[in-house]
């Protein structure tokens, strides 16, 4: 997976409670989908984003698993109702088991 | 360090159980939960349908899917979903012409919004449908999306 670190864009890190907040977050990943060729006519060997997961302190929010047919830099933008103050971690996990992560805090105003 | 690294050098999960309480570790990186893989390698709609027990899926007009009538370009197709069903628990991206149809499965806690936004790829022009699971019950909509270049071969 790449070095870069992940790009996060939070609607309102200081929501009211019960505020819906979006969150929009990207990585850079190749998702290569295992049916692509190199100049010597053989597959490139699969490795694609298999889960990415955002929890808001213990809680998880949601489970996301993309299939090959997911776009190169794989983006997604979710929405949740802020009911706690705590830290969204956002975590990225490829099938080589490479492990990105991100994290924001969301204060409660 | 990887994950599995640290649960072989720690033997197992419930070796590291104390930890977590401590909040030395999160829940989330200590649990590990794998779902079901078999239906994103399913290579028909039919089948992808049957791995996911979603076949039955009632047509709705409950769910918002927003994705151009043309792409330009099959490697980034925009998409939005939301679901106005009450409950919805999981939405599934199907799309039929693809290699491997299974695009994607969202799984939501109680706290998320049934609603999402993310860029597919399409390989030809394809019909795109969505499943809600909603309450052990399925719902479905679908769009026809005619695609200009496709995005799954070399470029």
């Amino acid at each position: 997976m790449s070095v870069k670190p992940p790009r996060v864009w939070v609607s309102n890190a200081r929501p009211a409670r019960g505020e819906i907040v979006r969150v929009r977050a990207q990585i850079e990943h190749i998702m290569e989908s295992g049916l692509r060729v190199d100049g010597e006519g053989k597959p490139r060997p699969r490795n694609i984003v298999r889960r990415f997961e955002a929890r808001l302190g213990a809680n998880l929010v949601f489970v996301w698993e993309p299939g090959i047919s997911i776009a190169q830099n794989p983006y997604i933008e979710f929405t949740f109702a802020a009911r706690e103050s705590g830290e969204l971690l956002m975590q990225w996990v490829d099938e080589k088991e490479v492990t990105l992560e991100a994290r924001k805090t969301l204060t409660l105003a | 360090m990887k994950r599995r690294h640290f649960l072989k050098a720690f033997g197992s999960v419930s070796a590291l159980a104390p930890l977590i309480g401590s909040g030395l570790l999160r829940p989330g990186q200590a649990l590990a939960v794998d779902f079901n893989r078999a239906p994103f390698e399913a290579k028909t709609p039919a089948d992808v349908l049957r791995l996911t027990g979603t076949g039955a899926a009632e047509a709705t007009r409950d769910i918002f899917l927003k994705v151009p009538e043309v792409a330009e370009n099959g490697a980034s197709v925009p998409v939005e979903i939301s679901s106005n069903i009450p409950g919805t628990t999981r939405l599934a991206v199907i799309i039929d012409k693809n290699p491997l149809p299974l695009a994607l499965q969202f799984n939501f806690g109680p706290e998320a919004v049934p609603r999402l936004q993310t860029r597919l790829r399409m390989a030809e022009s394809s019909r795109l449908r969505v499943v809600a699971t909603a309450g052990g019950k399925h719902y479905t909509v679908f769009r026809d999306v005619k695609v200009t270049i496709g995005g799954c071969g070399d470029q």
